[in-house]
């Protein structure tokens, strides 16, 4: 499902000394299949920007297009609303606060059924999408505030991809995880990716940037400043220091090897491995 | 989510926002007594009414508090008014006053109109004047200014320091509980939950999804602020200095002064049988 944003405008408390303009004139487009990660400080209008796709929050004026179903400020007469938050899955920073049912199972089993899937099918989802992000057998009966954060965590997630989402929206998945947890989640979410899913992510961390995503969007102040590939991000000395972000290690060797007569192309350079791999690849040719 | 922030401290820089928060909460008081006094006639009621509705809404205009949201609690209020209305009608009213006949066995006492008429009038000043007193004190400000009120309390060993404590802390985590429930309604939302439409059951269901997490994250939420506060030695027996302090200024006893007088020429009138009608008919006479 492609999205399209255009002159979407959101505006905070509006007509109130609270006013703050969070959007200003976004002009987007997510293409379909792919990983696009949003960047930028904290207040630069991410997460508002995450939540106007599925009309969590409807823009002050301008509109989303999420394949064909338009978005705007008249949203509440929007009949397809929910065939639009079946489509576009979205899971919130800190995701363990939505758990309410009695038991994991029950819990994931929640959304397919609020979509109007019969309880067995439901159940069956949510043992697979359980079985996707690593949460075994053993604990479907357990209640959820037993499970460790880590745990609620992924049983929060299989929550939302349960529901088979064609676009699934992450809002700093990996906040507060330690490295290895974090390190699973990312992978978690690559695998959905290349079932054929969009997936937007919400990041501050640049190595996953650099990893995983195939678009960047820059968001600063409100406003999309760069749209580019991860490895651009790291070329233009503007955007870069105006976010004030640390370019991932092996972006900052490549570039030094490049430096010292290397001719290492920096679209390749994805992680360790791709950066030994290109090296290789280098000394082959000499 | 916006209609539940109703009364929400809105920063402004008006006159009503800088007077110190001991003279509005008394303010306050007043004009609720006020509202509740019985004059000499029925019309006499309906004019002070009228004056203290106007009053009332000169210091929201002053105080930049919307009108509007004043008009959006009535909405709430209709079904009430209605209902009071039927429960006046049923029961035998003052015959003195008239009555509508409508069939030979069943009148309406004009008394029981004048009843309704007099509660909702009287709900809508009250929730104006508390609107005034929320939009324009800050939480802090307001327990502070309890906080002195209950001061003579003290000496019989009742622990003001504590409530006062518990109240600011209570008002302090609304807004953040608002908070979170707009975040946990947008996270259910997003698994198909529809708050607005649906079956009694589905209902039940998308508020049994936002209340339990409400809960635990606010019980979360208490136990990690009491840790806080233990591990920064909080102690409720000591004696506590405020960064804010109150300074009673010359606009402070000039309003003061005002609501006074008004308030002793509403007791006046109360304790004269007054009656504005009566004395212009007699000056006309």
């Amino acid at each position: 499902m492609p999205i399209t944003f255009s002159h979407l405008n959101y505006v905070y408390s509006p007509k109130t000394p609270l006013e703050y303009g969070a959007l200003k004139d976004i002009n987007l487009e997510i293409k379909d299949n792919s990983f696009t990660m949003l960047v930028g400080h904290t207040g630069s209008g991410k997460s508002t920007l995450a939540q106007q796709i599925n009309a969590l929050l409807t823009p002050t004026s301008g509109e989303v297009n999420v394949n064909g179903i338009i978005v705007d400020k008249n949203v509440k007469k929007l009949k397809n609303i929910k065939e639009l938050r079946k489509g576009v899955g979205l899971v919130f920073q800190f995701p363990e606060y939505q758990l309410f049912e009695e038991t994991v199972l029950k819990d994931v089993s929640f959304g397919p059924k609020n979509f109007g899937v019969s309880n067995e099918e439901a159940i069956t989802l949510a043992k697979e999408a359980l079985n996707l992000v690593g949460i075994s057998e053993d604990l479907f009966e357990k209640s959820p505030f037993e499970l460790s954060g880590g745990q609620k965590r992924r049983v929060a997630i299989a929550g939302i991809i349960t529901l088979k989402p064609k676009v699934l929206i992450l809002d700093e998945p990996t906040a507060g995880l330690d490295p290895q947890g974090s390190r699973e989640m990312m992978k978690l979410f690559s695998k959905i990716h290349e079932s054929g899913t969009t997936i937007i992510m919400i990041t501050h961390d640049m190595d996953n940037v650099i990893r995983y995503a195939s678009d960047v969007v820059v968001l600063s102040k409100g406003e999309v400043i760069k749209t580019c590939k991860p490895y651009e991000l790291f070329l233009d000395e503007n955007v870069f220091s105006k976010l004030s972000i640390e370019e991932p290690l092996v972006i900052t060797m490549a570039k030094r090897l490049n430096q010292n007569g290397y001719h290492i192309a920096l679209e390749e350079v994805r992680d360790i491995d791709s950066l030994a791999f290109q090296i290789q690849k280098e000394k082959k040719h000499e | 989510m916006n209609n539940i922030t109703l009364g929400k401290y809105v920063p402004y820089n008006s006159l009503i926002h800088k007077l110190d928060p001991r003279f509005k909460i008394f303010a306050m008081i007043l004009l609720m007594v006020g509202v509740f006094l019985n004059f000499a006639s029925i019309w006499m009621n309906f004019i002070v009414y009228g004056i203290l509705l106007a009053i009332i809404i000169t210091i929201m205009l002053v105080s930049h508090v919307k009108l509007s949201s004043l008009f959006k609690q009535l909405k709430v209020m209709w079904f009430m008014i209605l209902f009071l209305l039927i429960i006046n009608m049923m029961v035998p009213g003052n015959p003195d006053l008239g009555f509508i006949q409508i069939t030979s066995s069943w009148k309406i006492y004009l008394s029981a109109i004048y009843n309704t008429l007099y509660i909702a009038i009287r709900l809508v000043i009250m929730l104006a004047i508390s609107l005034v007193l929320t939009s324009t004190t800050t939480p802090l400000e307001l327990t502070g200014a309890l906080e002195w009120y209950m001061y003579p309390l003290k000496f019989i060993k009742f622990p003001v320091h504590e409530i006062a404590m518990t109240i600011s802390l209570a008002l302090r985590f609304i807004p953040t509980i608002l908070e979170e429930t707009d975040k946990i309604m947008k996270a259910q939302a997003s698994r198909g939950v529809d708050f607005q439409r649906g079956k009694l059951k589905e209902k039940i269901r998308a508020i049994i999804s936002l209340i339990i997490p409400l809960f635990i994250s606010a019980f979360q939420r208490s136990e990690d602020l009491a840790n806080a506060m233990e591990a920064r030695g909080y102690n409720p027996q000591a004696k506590r200095t405020r960064y804010r302090v109150n300074k009673w200024r010359t606009r402070d006893t000039i309003s003061l002064l005002c609501i006074l007088l008004f308030f002793t020429g509403l007791l006046t009138l109360v304790f004269t049988r007054f009656d504005l009608v009566v004395w212009i008919g007699s000056l006309c006479a």
